[in-house]
Order: structure tokens, then C-alpha cells, then sequence
């Protein structure tokens, strides 16, 4: 066995137990074995397994993203310091410092790179399950050859799971694989972009909206697409499925942490505020000891302050 | 003669810096910032390929990436400088026999072989509230 297939090995395991689970499920409630909607609903199954599983980690980066708060007056400083200075040195040192501050005070709010790589053997030993399925090749655990074969050439729509766009120009499958193929990349996308738009628009601070990372943001916003529709036409249907549930969860949680655990300073924020105050029940999560006013004040407290009074209320400061 | 010796050791890692370079072009703007620690892991894994070759400086990755988890604290987390000047970095980032790179366009110039430029500003909240 060559390393790869050494890595993947355990991960595929799992996902093979995950998958029978939840295939046995649905064949116990009625549901046909060999049809495709039993399979695309075991694959709904994993993507709930695998992302409730990473729910305490995108909590926690929450937390600490909240936490940012407290140190945001260094933050200023350091930005300010290297304001305006756009060459490499610079903005080295700008990060380094930036990221010294974070780990003295404990305050990091990035995710950190694992849980990310985490993911891609998932998706990837997902695609090679099916694939060799696809191959008539069992899988490594619990997916016996029947249920690879049961697996691979069930149809959803008409379209066989273990199916390519790609595929189906050259005649190998039938036309109805490109009519999902293409139906899936296009809800890919728009669910992609209503989640980065809800993002951008409701649940980012001015400071942050400011900053040159913002800008890359909004590139990458129109770069996705053309990346889904590359990869939705040479991957399996099964696997693009795993893709787009997961996507569509990302939409999902999104919404409900803008909607309860909004970034302070945003827009989202003061919505909750407001909300919370109509009901007559706005409480104060955490124990934020200095600013956490009286009812009126928390719209007000984070009102975006243009630059040039920004800087006078600085000097002030500095001043007293 | 010595050079070409080291050039064909060199081999392997340039291999490996060519994949490093393809990924943290292609795959990395995916992601946007999410790394704990500067210089971020891509660049760290680059920088380390560079200095002790594929195996090692693969292995040095490995280990940066399970650190870079949920619960470090991050920071700071240099390459080791090289302990030689046998070979040295173009600005692409080949690692080839130091005769061969002039030394104004070697990255050596202003030693930045173990970091990267790119994307390198932290800032809060922009990438990271999407990722879950």
C-alpha cells in the first residue's frame, strides 16, 4: 500500500461505517436499498455526522472571536503603526506582531488549518469509495462489493450516482447525469454566495471592512464558482452531493450564529440588540465588565467612526 | 562537478516546492486565513521542504499541521535559519547549488526562504466566521 492509502485507510473506514448506518436506516424504515434517493439520504447522513462533530470547534472560534473585543485597542495600534505602509517588510512585521499579540493574550481568532485538512480526506475518501465501487472493487470495511455496486449504479433522477459531467458528453452515461451535474454546480454557487453575502453584509465590522484582506474576500467570492463548476464536471454525482449538503449546512449555521452570535460592531448585531430590546429581554452574555451599558446605548456604542474623528478622539486620548 | 552532485540531491525538494508553490497558489486563496501560527503552515511547509529537504521538512510539516489545532495558542513559528550556505533560494523558491543563484536575486538577499509574502495580515473575523 502505498502512504496515501495508508492515511486514507481508517478515514474510509469510517465513512463506510457512517454510510451502511445510515443506508441500513433508511433500507429498515421502507426506504428501497438500491434506489438513488436512499443513497443520496446516506450521504445527507454523513454530512450531519461530520459537521455536528464540528460544532464545538467552530464554537469555540466564536468565542474567541468575541474575545477579540478586549484586545482591539492593541490591535488599533499596531495597525495604525504600520498604516499606509504597503511593502513586504512591513506588513511582515505587521502580521508578526499581530499574531505575537494574539498568542500573549490568548485571543486567536483564526480556525487554525487541521480541522480544514480534516475535510479533504473525507471528501476525498469519499470519492474514492465510489470510485471503487465504480471499479467493482469492494470497499476496505463494511461496504461489501453488493452494496458498492448498490451504491454506484443507483440512479437519482435517472442519474446514476457514481456518474460524471464529463462522462456523459463522451456517451458513457445518460444525459440526465450533465442536467443534475449542472443543477448541483449552480446550487453549489448560489448557496456559496448567500453565505459570504450575509457574511459581508450583515455580520462584519467597519474595521474589518477596511482591511485589505476584505478586498481578497470579495475576489475569492467570484472566483468560487468557477472552481465548483471545474470540479462538478469531472466528480461522481455521489460525491458532488456530499459537497452540496455540506455547503447547504455552512448556509444554515451561518444563519443561525448571524442571527444569535452576531460579530460585535455589526450590523447583524445591533438587529439582535434591537430585537432582544423589543422583547424587553436584552441581556448581556458576557460578563463584559467596563462598556456594557444600559439598554439605549449598545447601538450607539459601535457606530463606525470616520478616520479623520478617529483620530482626533485618539489624540485626545493619548493626550489625557 | 560538486555542483551537479548537489544539484540532483537538490532534486527531490525542488519537487516538493513545486507542489508546495501549485497548492499555496491554487488551493490556499480557497481557504483565506485560518493558519495559528506566522509564517502560515503552506509557507512554513515551504520554508522547511527548502531547508531540510522532502522527508524531513515534510515530517517538520506534518508535526506544524496537528499543532495547528483549535486549542494552540498560535504565534510565532520560524523555520530554523539554514546552518549553510551550500545551496540557496531563487525568488520562486528552487532550491539550487548557491554558485548558480546570483546573490542579488537570490530570496537569500533579504533572507525571507522561510516565510512568505503573501495574504499574511491576520484579520479578524473576515475569513474565519465562514469556516466551520
Amino acid at each position: 500500500m502505498d502512504p496515501i492509502s495508508i492515511i486514507l485507510w481508517p478515514i474510509k473506514w469510517v465513512i463506510e461505517l457512517i454510510l451502511v448506518a445510515f443506508h441500513s436506516l433508511w433500507s429498515f424504515i421502507g426506504m428501497d436499498p438500491d434506489a438513488g434517493v436512499t443513497w443520496v439520504l446516506s450521504i445527507v447522513g454523513l454530512v450531519i455526522v461530520v459537521r455536528a462533530a464540528l460544532i464545538p470547534i467552530f464554537v469555540r472560534q466564536i468565542k474567541s472571536q468575541r474575545r477579540m473585543l478586549e484586545v482591539a485597542p492593541q490591535l488599533k495600534k499596531i495597525q495604525d503603526k504600520y498604516k499606509g505602509k504597503k511593502d513586504q517588510f512591513s506588513r511582515e512585521a505587521m502580521s508578526r506582531e499581530t499574531m505575537d499579540l494574539y498568542k500573549r493574550t490568548g485571543t486567536n481568532p483564526l480556525s487554525s488549518c487541521l480541522p480544514l485538512l480534516l475535510q479533504m480526506p473525507i471528501f476525498f475518501g469519499l470519492y474514492s469509495v465510489l470510485n471503487d465501487a465504480q471499479h467493482d472493487k469492494a470497499g476496505v470495511g463494511l461496504f461489501t462489493q453488493d452494496l458498492a455496486n448498490s451504491f454506484a449504479n443507483s440512479e437519482f433522477l435517472g442519474a446514476p450516482l457514481k456518474g460524471t459531467f464529463i462522462g456523459a458528453v463522451n456517451g458513457e452515461y445518460p444525459w440526465q447525469v450533465m442536467v443534475v451535474a449542472v443543477t448541483m454546480i449552480i446550487l453549489m454557487t448560489a448557496s456559496q454566495f448567500i453565505t459570504q453575502l450575509q457574511i459581508v453584509s450583515k455580520n462584519m465590522s467597519p474595521e474589518t471592512k477596511a482591511s485589505p484582506m476584505f478586498r481578497q474576500q470579495r475576489i475569492l467570492l467570484y472566483l468560487l464558482p468557477l472552481v465548483f463548476a471545474f470540479s462538478g464536471v469531472a466528480f461522481p454525482i455521489g460525491v458532488m452531493f456530499y459537497w452540496l449538503v455540506s455547503n447547504f449546512w455552512t448556509m444554515g449555521q451561518q444563519f443561525v450564529v448571524i442571527r444569535n452570535m452576531p460579530t460585535p460592531g455589526s450590523e447583524a448585531a445591533a438587529a439582535r440588540e434591537a430585537r432582544l430590546a423589543k422583547k424587553g429581554k436584552l441581556v448581556v452574555e458576557e460578563p463584559a465588565p467596563t462598556e456594557e451599558p444600559t439598554k439605549k446605548q449598545p447601538t450607539q456604542r459601535q457606530q463606525p467612526v470616520g478616520k479623520q474623528r478617529a483620530k482626533k478622539q485618539n489624540n485626545q486620548g493619548n493626550k489625557s | 562537478m560538486r555542483d551537479v552532485a548537489l544539484f540532483l540531491i537538490l532534486v527531490p525538494r525542488n519537487v516538493g516546492v513545486l507542489v508546495l508553490r501549485a497548492y499555496r497558489k491554487l488551493i490556499s486563496p480557497l481557504y483565506g486565513d485560518v493558519c495559528r501560527y506566522y509564517p502560515s503552515c503552506s509557507a512554513y511547509g515551504l520554508g522547511s521542504v527548502q531547508q531540510r529537504g522532502l522527508v524531513i521538512g515534510g515530517i517538520l510539516t506534518a508535526w506544524r499541521i496537528l499543532r495547528c489545532n483549535p486549542w494552540s495558542a498560535g504565534g510565532i513559528d520560524d523555520v530554523r535559519p539554514p546552518a549553510h550556505h551550500r545551496y540557496r533560494v531563487t525568488r520562486f523558491g528552487w532550491v539550487l547549488p548557491a554558485a548558480w543563484v546570483p546573490f542579488d536575486t537570490a530570496a537569500e538577499s533579504h533572507d525571507h526562504s522561510d516565510h512568505s509574502h503573501e495574504a499574511a495580515v491576520p484579520v479578524p473575523s473576515a475569513a474565519s466566521s465562514r469556516k466551520a
